[in-house]
């Protein structure tokens, strides 16, 4: 056999493929860049809730109208990167033309756009935290004040385990969410990364 | 009841579901895979249509949303060998693919491609579509010497794969 005998024979076969009557016939898509995209749209209300919710703390919690102020500072900040962030979600999951440029092009475009993903989980994960921690403050600070007492009145051992506390919980969360972004994020990125080497070979 | 873009874009795709069919045989060795990917291929073209402007021929924008699709499917790769030497000593032609009246020596090439990587395969496809180094090299976004290195490696890989198979090339 030679390549000229295949191309003769590759153009004689017959294309056994079933096109549908309408598109509505076509089954859900299991691509992994559409199923990132799919969980992009089914997370994007729970988080639109969420930040709404987070504003409604300083209530739910009985904060005296003097640490509004501190809360709602720390709260805009985190409205206008979520804002950011859900922009650039919704961008990507409207993205439709991911797929018609030359080859290198299009998987660097898709590349970029999960890298920038995994970057925007992260600042947002990262950005949680300060304003989770803000008002846990508030919270102990107002339930001590409740009790007659203040933070200087926790023994000294006790401020060092609240301290380690704050440290393990924050490091935890910092690690989950990297490790949760590389698992959802990480095996795809990995395997475009090494076809576009090998493009460059 | 379908719309005339609907209807339009599945009377293009089906004057070249050559392009599907031979893109999901390179890029998929099971009969349900093909289907499978056949079905990727054809959301991504119809998702990609609302965009297409006719500025180049319906064939060549497909081949790329088709090549693009099948190249990001990206399902967990088979371990395959990266030395040629590595190579499968025989393989059988599959029983599921085996059919007396299409030809034996098609079915043992594309049993020898699934043997490539991702590239490689969308480099041997377009050259059995009797694409030009230039248009391969457009279509992938490579020079036009590197598209010629590139098809000559694959090319030279899949000989050596047929050979330790057992047949002659």
């Amino acid at each position: 056999m030679n390549f000229d005998q295949l191309k003769e024979q590759w153009n004689k076969e017959d294309s056994d493929v079933h096109i549908p009557d309408t598109i509505e016939q076509l089954k859900e898509s299991k691509h992994p860049i559409e199923k990132i995209q799919k969980s992009m749209k089914k997370e994007f209300p729970a988080q639109v809730i969420s930040i709404i919710l987070i504003g409604f703390f300083p209530m739910l919690f009985q904060f005296p109208p003097s640490q509004y102020t501190i809360y709602y500072i720390s709260y805009a900040l985190l409205v206008v990167v979520s804002c950011y962030y859900l922009f650039g979600f919704y961008q990507f999951y409207k993205q439709a033309d991911l797929y018609t440029g030359n080859t290198r092009n299009s998987l660097w475009k898709i590349y970029h756009e999960l890298k920038l993903n995994m970057e925007r989980y992260q600042s947002f994960g990262f950005l949680l935290l300060p304003h989770f921690i803000i008002t846990l403050g508030l919270v102990a600070y107002n339930l001590l004040e409740k009790k007659g007492e203040s933070l200087a009145d926790i023994s000294h051992q006790h401020q060092i385990s609240l301290i380690l506390l704050v440290l393990i919980g924050v490091l935890s969360v910092v690690a989950s969410i990297i490790l949760w972004t590389k698992y959802f994020y990480g095996p795809s990125a990995k395997q475009l990364e090494n076809i576009l080497n090998e493009m460059d070979e | 009841m379908s719309n005339p873009t609907e209807t339009a874009f599945l009377k293009l795709v089906n004057q070249h579901k050559g392009i599907l069919y031979k893109a999901s045989r390179i890029y998929a060795d099971s009969v349900e895979d093909r289907e499978d990917l056949q079905q990727e291929i054809l959301i991504q073209l119809w998702k990609s249509y609302q965009n297409f402007k006719g500025n180049s021929e319906f064939s060549t924008w497909m081949y790329r949303v088709a090549i693009n699709t099948a190249i990001t499917y990206l399902k967990k790769e088979k371990k395959r060998s990266n030395n040629h030497t590595d190579a499968p000593a025989h393989f059988e032609v599959q029983q599921e693919d085996y059919n007396p009246t299409k030809d034996r020596q098609l079915e043992i090439f594309y049993n020898a491609v699934q043997e490539l990587n991702s590239l490689e395969k969308a480099v041997i496809f377009y050259f059995m579509e009797g694409m030009s180094h230039k248009e391969i090299g457009n279509n992938l976004g490579l020079s036009e010497g590197n598209a010629r290195v590139k098809l000559n490696r694959t090319k030279e890989k899949i000989q050596h794969i047929i050979k330790k198979s057992g047949y002659e090339f």
